[in-house]
C-alpha cells in the first residue's frame, strides 16, 4: 500500500537542501520502524518520492512525499505520531493519508507527477516593502508579463503572468483582498494558523507588514516558482521607473501544492 | 529551545552549503547555557562534514553532555567563502548548539588529528577573537586545550594552547571540569589552574616548561620551571573498553558528511608494531572491545540514528580476534535492516572472502591491499608482517571468489630504500596481474585492474623511524619516475595503473611532525599570510610556505633530511607513551638490520606499554612452537 505524507519545514531548517530533505526522511523512517518497502537489487533503497524541491531559504507548509509500504493496512494517525516521533525541531508532521490502490495496468501515479499548482506566501524584505507591493498591484493588472526562465535545458522567455491564477493582499489580521482570481483556485479569505503557519517564519512576521499570497501552475508542464514571480516583480518595478529592487526582495513560504481535479485545484494531501 | 541563527539570511544564501553552520541534527543536545556551570566548545578545525566524520568527538561530546554541570557544543572550521565573510562584517566565531560566541566559552578543545590543520587551529583562535599566543590571554578568554595525535608532539604549536590532554580523552577529564570548578569559586585565576592542571596526570602545560638549545641547533634541554611541575607527561589510557563511555546517541548530520555511516570502534591501539607507524604505538597496549559489548553498541546506534551502512573501525581489523563472531552475528541482522556492512581492508583469507561475499557487490567492488613496500627485504625493515606469498594467495582466492579490481598501497622514500625497492613494487604488481590471467578463461571477468598508489614516507614522533632521515622531494619524485617508468615495462603493464600522493604537503608535514617550539613564529607568518586549509591541495600554498620557511631559517636538511644521533633529545622526549624509547631505538636498530620483531600476540617485546597493565599486555600469549 502507499501513503501520502505532508510535512512543514521551517525555521533553521529552510537551509537545508533537497537531497539532504530526502536523506534525512530515509534515516527517520528507519529509526521510526514502519513497514516500507525496499527495492530489488543489490542495493536496495527505500521506495520514496519526494514532490517538489523547495528552494533554500523559503519555509513551507505543504511539503509532501509518497512511500509504499509493506503491510495491507495501518492507522493513518498512527504513521503520523510515529514520524513525528523523529522528527527535529523544523520539520512537522501535516498529516498522513492512504493513497487508493490503483487500478490494474494504470502507470503509477506519484505526488511529483500529480502536481499541477501551488501557493505562496510572501512578504517583502525590509526596504523593498513600498515598491513591491506596488509591482504586485500593477502584476495583478497586467495581462502578461515575460522574464528569462533558467532550467536544465538552457534558458527561454516564459510569460509568468499567464501562470498565476490568483494574487491577493494579506493584511495585518491575515484577512485576503483578491487582486485578481480566475477561480482554478480556492483562495482562502483569511490566513491563519489553520494553515499551520505558527511553524513558519511567517508567525512572527512584523507588525504592520503588509503580505501578498500568489497561486500558480506547478509541475513539470508549467513551472512558476516562487522566484520566476519574484523577478517578474522586480521586471514590472523596472518597467514602472522605479528603482531596482535587489535580487532579494522577499522571503517566500509554500503554502500548499495542489493536483487538478475536475478543472479545479485540490490539495496533494486530499486529491 | 531554538536560537536565532548567528549568520544572516544573506550570509547564509551566499555561502556553499549553509547547512554547515545551523546545527540542529538529530541527537544535538540541548540544554540552557544559563542552567549549567561550565561551557565547552569542542572544536575540529576542518571543514562540517570532515569534523562531523570523527568518533572521538562524538565520544567526548557525549561524555561532557551526561554531566549535569557542563554543556559541550560543537564548533567547525569555517569554509573559506564564509571565513572571508566573517572578517569583512567582524562576525565572531560561534557554536553550532546555541549560536553564540566561542569566546564566552570556559573551554575551548581542539582535535589535533593531522599536522597540515596548524594554520585551521589559528584561523578558529582567530575568529572566535581570541589572542594566538597563550600568553596574550586573559580571564576573558576560554581555556583552550589541545588533544588528538598530533598533541603527542604538540611543540610546533605550543605557543597556542594553554595545555594540552595528552592520551585517551574518557579518562580525566571529569576531574579537570571539576577542578576548574573549584578554583573559579576559590577566586582563582587562569594561572592558577593551569598550575593545578599540569599536576593531572597527562596533562601538558607547555608554558611551564623551558626549552633550551644548542649551538647546532639540537635541544639542550626541556625542562618544567618548577619542582611540583612534573618532568615527564604520560599519556591518558582506558583500561577497559567495555567499561567506557560510548556516545549511543550518536549526532546524526543533515549534510552528506564523510563518514556518513555508524562507526563501531572495535578495538584501539595495534599489535602488529610496523616501524613507520605512529598510531601502532601510541596507542599501545591494545585492548579490544567484547563481542557481546559491540553487538549491543551496533543495534543501539542503527536504532537511534537510522544510518543505512555501519563501518568497523581499528587499525588492524583482521587481528580483532572476535571478528569472526561479531561479522556472522551482525551480518544477517544486518541485511533485514537494509544496513549494508562495511569492512574495513581484511587480511584476505577464507573468512574475508566468505564475508566479502555477503556483504559486497563482487562486480563493483575491489580489493584492499596495503604491501607498503615492494620487497620481502623492506617489508623486513618496517616489520610488516606480511609476505608476497600472503598477498598472492589473498589475490588468487579473490580472483577466484569473482573480482577483478585491486587496490594497492605503498609508501616511497622509508629507509634503506634502493632502487630494486622501487622496482619490486612495479613487480609486485605484475604478479598480481598474472595471478589473475592464470585463471581458466570461464572463471574471469575481463581484465584485471590493479591500481598501485604511492605516497611519501613522512617520519613521525614516537616511532622507530624518528630517528631516520626522510628523502628529499627531488629524489622523491626520481623514484616515482622510476617506478611509473618501471611499471609501465611490465608484462601485464596494460593491467597496471599507477596513482601518486603529492610531495609538496608531505615535506611541510615532516617539519611539522617532528619540529620543535621554533616553527610556531612560522606558522603564525603563513597564517597571516593567507594559508588555511593546507591539508586540502587547492588551497595549499606551497611557494608561500617555502619563502617563509626559508626567512625563518627552518630548512628540510635540519628537521627532515638528517639522521638524528642516539643521545639527541627529542623535541618530545617530556612525553612518555609507556613505549620506551630504549625500545623504539632498539626497533631502530633491528630495522637497519633487517630483523622482524613478533607481533605482540605472538610474544612481548617488552616495549613499556605492559606498564599500563591492560589490554594485550595482560593475556597470555601463543607459544612460539604452536606457529
Amino acid at each position: 500500500m502507499n501513503i501520502r505524507v505532508c510535512f512543514s519545514k521551517f525555521d533553521r531548517l529552510r537551509f537545508l537542501g533537497h537531497l539532504d530533505v530526502m536523506r534525512f526522511f530515509q534515516r527517520a523512517i528507519a529509526r521510526s520502524g514502519l513497514p516500507i518497502a525496499y527495492s530489488n537489487g543489490f542495493h536496495p533503497h527505500m521506495i520514496l518520492s519526494f514532490a517538489q524541491p523547495l528552494a533554500l531559504s523559503m519555509t513551507s507548509d505543504g511539503e509532501y512525499f509518497d512511500c509504499e509500504l509493506t503491510a495491507d493496512s495501518v492507522d493513518p494517525a498512527d504513521v503520523r505520531e510515529r514520524l513525528q516521533k523523529e522528527m527535529c525541531d523544523g520539520f512537522f508532521i501535516n498529516s498522513v493519508t492512504v493513497l487508493p490502490e490503483r487500478e490494474p495496468n494504470t502507470k503509477k501515479q506519484t505526488g511529483m507527477s500529480q502536481i499541477a499548482g501551488a501557493m505562496y506566501l510572501c512578504e517583502p524584505l525590509s526596504g523593498c516593502e513600498e515598491i513591491l507591493m506596488q509591482s504586485v498591484r500593477a502584476l495583478a493588472k497586467s495581462k502578461s508579463c515575460t522574464v528569462l526562465k533558467q532550467a536544465k535545458n538552457g534558458e527561454r522567455m516564459v510569460d509568468v503572468r499567464s501562470g498565476i491564477h490568483a494574487i491577493g493582499l494579506v493584511d495585518e489580521s491575515g484577512e485576503v483582498t483578491c487582486l485578481s482570481d480566475d477561480g482554478v483556485f480556492s483562495v482562502p479569505s483569511e490566513i491563519n494558523s489553520g494553515w499551520g503557519l505558527d511553524h513558519s517564519v511567517h508567525a512572527s512576521h512584523k507588525d504592520g507588514q503588509a503580505r501578498f499570497l500568489f497561486a500558480v501552475d506547478a509541475g513539470s508542464e508549467n513551472n512558476i516558482s516562487a522566484e520566476l514571480v519574484a523577478s517578474a516583480l522586480r521586471r514590472v518595478a523596472e518597467e514602472s521607473g522605479e528603482e531596482p529592487l535587489p535580487e532579494r526582495c522577499v522571503s517566500s513560504h509554500r503554502m500548499e501544492l495542489y493536483g487538478m481535479k475536475e478543472e479545479h485545484m485540490v490539495s496533494l494531501a486530499s486529491l | 529551545m531554538s536560537y536565532p541563527l548567528a549568520l544572516s539570511d544573506d550570509i547564509l544564501l551566499r555561502v556553499e552549503k549553509p547547512a554547515r553552520y545551523i546545527g540542529g541534527e538529530i541527537n544535538m543536545v540541548k540544554k540552557d547555557p544559563a542552567s549549567v556551570d561550565v561551557r565547552f566548545a569542542m572544536c575540529f578545525p576542518d571543514v562540517y562534514e570532515v569534523g562531523m566524520s570523527h568518533l572521538g568527538i562524538q565520544i567526548l561530546y557525549d561524555m561532557f553532555n551526561r554531566r549535569e554541570d557542563t554543556y559541550c557544543e560543537r564548533v567547525y572550521s569555517p569554509w573559506v567563502d564564509l571565513d572571508k565573510i566573517m572578517r569583512k562584517e567582524h562576525i565572531p566565531l560561534f557554536s553550532l548548539e546555541t549560536q553564540t560566541p566561542i569566546k564566552n566559552f570556559d573551554f575551548l578543545g581542539i582535535t589535533l588529528q593531522y599536522e597540515m590543520c596548524y594554520t585551521n587551529v589559528l584561523q578558529i583562535l582567530d575568529l572566535a577573537g581570541i589572542p594566538l599566543h597563550a600568553e596574550d590571554r586573559t580571564e576573558e578568554d576560554p581555556i583552550v586545550i589541545g588533544g588528538g595525535p598530533c598533541s603527542y608532539n604538540p611543540e610546533p604549536i605550543a605557543d597556542f594552547f594553554d595545555f594540552f590532554y595528552i592520551g585517551e580523552g574518557e579518562t580525566v577529564y571529569g576531574d579537570i571540569i571539576e577542578l576548574y570548578k573549584a578554583n573559579k569559586a576559590a577566586g582563582g585565576g587562569r594561572k592558577e589552574f593551569l598550575r593545578q592542571v599540569s599536576h593531572i596526570e597527562g596533562m601538558y602545560v607547555p608554558s611551564l616548561y623551558n626549552v633550551d638549545y644548542n649551538e647546532d641547533g639540537t635541544i639542550r634541554s626541556i625542562l618544567p620551571i618548577a619542582e611540583d611541575v612534573p618532568a615527564k607527561i604520560r599519556k591518558q589510557v582506558v583500561k577497559d573498553l567495555d567499561d567506557c563511555v560510548y556516545p549511543e546517541k550518536q549526532l546524526l548530520p543533515f549534510l552528506r558528511v564523510i563518514q556518513d555511516r555508524v562507526v563501531l570502534e572495535l578495538q584501539r591501539g595495534c599489535t602488529r608494531g610496523c616501524r613507520f607507524c605512529q598510531a601502532g604505538m601510541i596507542y599501545r597496549p591494545n585492548r579490544e572491545r567484547s563481542v557481546e559489548h559491540l553487538l549491543s553498541m551496533a543495534r543501539t546506534m542503527l536504532d537511534v540514528t537510522g544510518q543505512d551502512e555501519m563501518n568497523l573501525s581499528s587499525l588492524s581489523s583482521s587481528d580483532f580476534s572476535g571478528l569472526q563472531e561479531f561479522v556472522y552475528a551482525m551480518i544477517d541482522e544486518c541485511r533485514e535492516r537494509h544496513v549494508s556492512l562495511s569492512l574495513p581492508s581484511l587480511r584476505i583469507d577464507a573468512f574475508a572472502v566468505d564475508v566479502m561475499q555477503k556483504v559486497q557487490d563482487v562486480n563493483k567492488s575491489s580489493i584492499t591491499f596495503a604491501p607498503e613496500v615492494g620487497t620481502q627485504r623492506m617489508r623486513n625493515v618496517i616489520n610488516k608482517g606480511l609476505t608476497d606469498e600472503d598477498i598472492l594467495d589473498g589475490a588468487g582466492k579473490a580472483f577466484n571468489a569473482g573480482w577483478n579490481k585491486v587496490k594497492l598501497y605503498f609508501m616511497l622514500g622509508l629507509p634503506t630504500e634502493t632502487d630494486e625497492d622501487v622496482k619490486g613494487i612495479a613487480q609486485l604488481g605484475n604478479s598480481i596481474a598474472a595471478k589473475y590471467y592464470e585463471l581458466p578463461k570461464d572463471k574471469r571477468h575481463g581484465r584485471v585492474n590493479v591500481t598501485i598508489s604511492t605516497s611519501y614516507f613522512i617520519a613521525k614522533p614516537f616511532t622507530p623511524f624518528q630517528w631516520m632521515p626522510m628523502i628529499s622531494k627531488e629524489h622523491f619524485l626520481e623514484n616515482q619516475r622510476l617506478l611509473k617508468a618501471t611499471v609501465n615495462e611490465q608484462l601485464n603493464a596494460k593491467s597496471l595503473e599507477y596513482h601518486w600522493h603529492d610531495a609538496e604537503t608531505s615535506e611541510l608535514e615532516g617539519i611539522f611532525a617532528r619540529g620543535d617550539r621554533r616553527i610556531a613564529p612560522a606558522i603564525e607568518e603563513a597564517y597571516r599570510a593567507g594559508c588555511i586549509y593546507d591539508a586540502w591541495t587547492e588551497h595549499f600554498h606551497y611557494n608561500v610556505w617555502k619563502e617563509i620557511l626559508d626567512r625563518h631559517g627552518i630548512t628540510i636538511e635540519f628537521y627532515n633530511l638528517r639522521e638524528r644521533s642516539k643521545d639527541e633529545i627529542l623535541p618530545w622526549d617530556h612525553i612518555d607513551i609507556g613505549v620506551t624509547k630504549e625500545f623504539l631505538y632498539r626497533e631502530y636498530e633491528n630495522a637497519k638490520q633487517e630483523q622482524i620483531t613478533p607481533n605482540c600476540m605472538k610474544q612481548c617485546s617488552g616495549c613499556g606499554a605492559a606498564a599500563f597493565g591492560c589490554g594485550i599486555c595482560r593475556k597470555p600469549r601463543k607459544k612460539e612452537a604452536e606457529e
